[in-house]
């Protein structure tokens, strides 16, 4: 039984008191022995996804190392805006509160449109996966391989099942429409499962998603993958290279790509906390509980990536410049 | 399924109907759709069409509903009345105090915590559906009940309930151990 | 199929992990069915902090188990003092308080639990077999034909369950409009939100459910001294073993009559709309009709007793297939699973059998389970069910307004959330006085979203022609089925004054 400690209860009262009267109680830092409750993520979708199954198997090693719990909040909606704009909004500076979401679907929003809050506010700084984007069709479609997309999609508009539109994933299979010269629709599905539905029942012609939440999937067969490399051939053998085969042109931007993210202000403040939290996570790569976890989430070991400021900061800007190349393809 | 009927129909058949009241869901429908529909002027079609599909559909059978109703007033099947809104006036004013409360209850969840503010509105509220008399059994089961409720479900299952000065208390006492 | 087998077995032996779960919901239930007045929903609802907060898995086989038993204890009051404990039961004391009139009190609530018991745990059986093919016709459902499908539920409920179709039909109708509120998944416009961030994401759900659930109840029952309405009359209860096994004698050797009128329950559980009350009094109706001795029916014959209980007892398993297969929730105890599941992130379709079969599977395998518990627990327990509990509604009002306020509290931790639970209270109470269906109304919020979606996603594949509607055969099908229902009760007036 974990009783909740005195400024988790604070906490509650601060952050989310909707208008209450103690909504403006400063937050208080009890002296430096950090950390002194629980850290709260803000995941900015919905529980039991993807988000969920990694935050776990991350957090709950790095919770032993950082000596406590941590406590997931999900805030679904307007594809992970709702989250962003309530961290920025509500959460406290004292490197107690993180964000963690997916850094490519998010930042592609922005650059869709622009959120409320400054973009510097934030920055990511510990990445756990990377996971590639994948094209996928239904065992039962005719057409089996990348290249008969190509050509069917040269006679006719494909429909493309995506999570989003501002999506890393429909971002590649964007770029290679354009390439090769095939006429595509994307059809924004709203989440994996409905993704994956969308092409078992046939609806669609074809989907894009990360790769994970595919390559087990009875029925489904993934043909491409956004990526240079393919590390996992005996699960995704059909699957070629996508990005090297047409030449598209890309840096190598994995759909999945989720990372921990943190107020910059609260870095300024307390740079000893941010190291302390940089410290122990690189503990949680090493640490043999961490990989067993990530096999008991059912995700793949070979998508474990280990990153910190400067490879999410590369990433971000990789996926914002592409992004901005190909805007006016992912606003519909 | 004649039987069935015989039952539903025991339940609602009413001399004189007064209308009235039953304006008031349809009205608010109307209203909300009026209001949402206003909010999707920009949005692109795709966007727009299931609201108008539906919006639409729902206005279309909110004004059948108010012709019908007129023609059965015309016929002098049902009545409009504004005298006989409220049935019954003793009831009326509880049920507008108790909602009274309950806002007063929701304001202050948050200062007071679950425990203390659910045995003030249980106490104030099962004196009003009695009376002042009935003090003594009032005050035993909101103390009782709002306890059993502390203690099943943040105690034992630590639910995400609004805490306050009982519940850090508590909790004081028990990190003090 | 042996592995199929091996599944079937690892599921029960999972659900049987959460005896901890089943064995007091069980018990909870009988007890709150049998208070007239008070349904599984409201005891759920309560409740929903604790189903909340201990998962999926755990949380699905709370309800089902107090869903399931809840219907058992219905039948004591309806048996004892004539008054249905449930609307489910409504149809119970027309044969079962006649027999405890007459001293047979103990053979009556014998005869309804064999027959509850048996006919529950056929259709869940049943149901096992079908779900797996069943579960096959969601993959031909395109977003065209859910669209139709999601429609067709709506007009159902109000069709069937309301008893003024155009106010059902608003109702429903109105839900799916709260339903639309949120930034739309395409584009990401907020519409209909009041300019509230609180509601991006959609009207939250729990609140709503306490609102028109749980609130509005508690501001109508303060008209009545007690939650049930009627003078209990005194029940002449003999504790006799002897009667208690006659029962089951009686019930076994009807077994044919048990498996027929229990199918009729399965058949109209799927129904959306149509629940417990409608199933009983149509079991009881065609079991009248062919019976060889219609003229004793309603003097305390055993038939009469059977065919409701069997019956009401089939919809409880009838009423989660449209659920799981396609998320459309049947009536108000689904809609309240649906609720709780979408707060765990479940999300309902054909492959939530093979992704997740403790989700899928389990609750029926629960149901079945409970259904046996309740076999052995039942008997023994109702002989201290001499006297039928009453309770005042002083005090149950206020208890019901704030144990389910700070549920709705619970999934967000939004005070937000309260206000929109009391708006839906007052929206819920006025619906309620005025015959307005509380469950279209919530209902319509729960589809709302799904239906948007697949409106969304039909529109986007024809590129905004809405003509696609109207696309595909099975969907037309299903459209001229829509239209036809919603004359059906129009159709019907004019028979019957024809007659």
């Amino acid at each position: 039984m974990n009783k909740f400690k005195r400024r988790q209860f604070l906490h509650y009262s601060t952050a989310l008191a909707a208008g209450s009267i103690i909504g403006s109680i400063p937050s208080i830092a009890f002296g430096s022995n950090f950390p002194n409750r629980k850290i709260q993520a803000y995941i900015p979708t919905r529980a039991g996804g993807g988000a969920d199954r990694n935050f776990r198997a991350f957090s709950g090693v790095w919770s032993k190392h950082l000596g406590i719990k941590f406590e997931p909040k999900f805030y679904p909606g307007a594809s992970g805006r709702v989250g962003y704009e309530t961290y920025m909004d509500k959460a406290s500076d004292d490197c107690h509160d993180l964000i963690f979401g997916n850094m490519g679907p998010e930042v592609l929003n922005w650059v869709v449109k622009k959120p409320t809050f400054d973009l510097n506010a934030y920055k990511y700084f510990i990445q756990v996966d990377a996971d590639p984007g994948s094209i996928f069709i239904s065992t039962k479609s005719k057409m089996k391989t990348v290249e008969d997309v190509i050509a069917e999609g040269k006679k006719r508009t494909l429909t493309v099942a995506t999570s989003r539109l501002a999506h890393p994933a429909s971002l590649g299979i964007l770029v290679l429409a354009q390439k090769t010269g095939m006429k595509i629709n994307l059809i924004p599905l709203s989440g994996g499962k409905n993704t994956r539905n969308g092409v078992l029942t046939g609806e669609t012609d074809l989907g894009v998603l990360p790769s994970t939440t595919v390559m087990k999937r009875k029925g489904l067969n993934v043909i491409g993958l956004f990526d240079e490399k393919n590390v996992l051939k005996n699960k995704m053998p059909n699957a070629i290279l996508v990005n090297t085969e047409y030449k598209l042109g890309l840096p190598p931007l994995p759909a999945g790509a989720r990372a921990f993210g943190i107020k910059t202000s609260a870095i300024e403040k307390h740079p000893d906390r941010f190291k302390k939290l940089i410290s122990s996570a690189k503990k949680v790569f090493s640490d043999e509980a961490y990989k067993k976890a990530v096999v008991k989430s059912k995700a793949p070991l070979e998508f474990i990536s280990e990153g910190y400021e400067k490879e999410c900061k590369a990433y971000v800007e990789n996926i914002t410049k592409v992004g901005q190349e190909y805007r006016s393809l992912l606003s519909g | 399924m004649d039987v069935f009927m015989s039952f539903k129909s025991k339940i609602t058949r009413k001399e004189k109907k007064n209308v009235l009241p039953d304006l008031i869901i349809p009205s608010l429908a109307l209203i909300f759709t009026l209001y949402y529909l206003t909010t999707i002027t920009e949005a692109p079609w795709i966007a727009q069409a299931s609201a108008i599909v539906v919006g639409s559909l729902l206005i279309l059978l909110i004004f059948i509903f108010f012709i019908k109703t007129f023609f059965m007033v015309r016929k002098e099947k049902e009545i409009i009345s504004f005298s006989n809104l409220t049935i019954d006036k003793p009831t009326s004013f509880k049920r507008l105090t108790l909602l009274v409360l309950t806002l007063c209850f929701t304001m202050f969840l948050e200062l007071l915590g679950f425990t203390l503010s659910a045995i003030i509105f249980l106490f104030f509220s099962i004196i009003l559906l009695s009376s002042i008399k009935n003090w003594k059994n009032a005050l035993m089961i909101s103390v009782s009940c709002s306890l059993i409720g502390y203690f099943i479900f943040i105690y034992i299952f630590n639910t995400q309930f609004p805490r306050g000065a009982f519940e850090n208390f508590v909790e004081r006492i028990e990190d003090g151990k | 199929m042996e592995n199929d087998l091996g599944i079937f077995f690892s599921l029960i032996s999972n659900t049987l992990e959460y005896w901890w779960v089943i064995v007091p919901a069980t018990i909870l239930g009988i007890v709150v069915g049998a208070i007239p007045g008070f349904s599984a929903a409201n005891t759920i609802i309560i409740l929903l902090p604790l189903t909340l907060s201990i998962g999926p898995e755990a949380g699905m086989i709370f309800m089902v188990a107090i869903y399931t038993s809840s219907r058992l204890g219905a039948g004591i009051p309806a048996v004892l003092v004539n008054i249905p404990g449930t609307a489910g039961a409504a149809a119970t004391p027309l044969d079962g308080y006649p027999m405890s009139k007459r001293g047979e009190g103990q053979k009556a609530l014998s005869i309804s639990f064999t027959s509850s018991v048996l006919g529950g745990l056929l259709t869940t059986i049943l149901a096992l077999i079908l779900i797996p093919w069943l579960s096959q016709v969601a993959y031909y459902l395109h977003s065209v034909e859910m669209i139709v499908v999601m429609l067709f539920g709506i007009s159902l409920i109000a069709t069937i369950s309301s008893q003024d179709t155009l106010k059902g039909l608003i109702a429903g109708l109105f839900g799916l409009m709260i339903g639309y509120i949120g930034a739309d998944v395409v584009y990401e416009i907020p519409r209909g939100t009041f300019g509230f961030l609180e509601l991006y994401d959609k009207v939250p759900l729990v609140p709503a459910l306490v609102g028109l659930f749980a609130i509005s109840e508690a501001f109508v029952v303060i008209d009545r001294k007690m939650v049930a309405n009627q003078s209990v009359k005194d029940s002449k209860m003999m504790h006799s073993w002897k009667q208690t096994f006659n029962g089951i004698k009686i019930t076994l050797i009807r077994w044919k009559h048990v498996i027929w009128t229990s199918i009729i329950g399965l058949i109209i559980g799927v129904i959306p709309g149509a629940g417990a009350a409608i199933a009983s009094f149509v079991a009881y109706q065609q079991s009248k009709n062919f019976s060889k001795t219609p003229e004793l029916y309603g003097t305390g014959h055993p038939e009469g007793l059977i065919a409701p209980e069997s019956s009401n007892n089939g919809v409880t398993s009838g009423t989660l297939i449209p659920l799981l297969i396609i998320g459309v929730p049947g009536g108000a105890t689904a809609a309240i699973m649906a609720v709780v599941l979408e707060y765990h992130g479940v999300q309902f379709g054909p492959d939530i059998f093979e992704t997740n079969p403790m989700l899928g599977y389990g609750p029926f395998v629960a149901m079945g389970i409970t259904y046996i518990i309740l076999g052995f627990l039942i008997m023994p327990l109702t002989r201290y069910f001499s006297n039928v509990l009453l309770i005042p509604t002083k005090y149950i009002a206020p208890l019901i307004i704030v144990f389910t306020l700070v549920g709705s509290f619970v999934p967000r931790a939004y005070v937000f959330d309260i206000y929109v639970a009391i708006i839906f209270g007052i929206i819920g109470y006025i619906a309620r006085k005025t015959g307005y269906h509380v469950a279209a109304i919530l209902i319509g919020v729960i589809l709302g979203p799904m239906l948007e979606n697949f409106f969304l996603r039909a529109l986007r594949i024809s590129q905004g022609d809405l003509t696609t509607l109207f696309s595909s055969s099975l969907g037309n099908t299903l459209w001229i089925l829509l239209i036809i229902s919603l004359f059906v009760p129009g159709l019907k007036k004019y028979f019957s004054r024809q007659k």
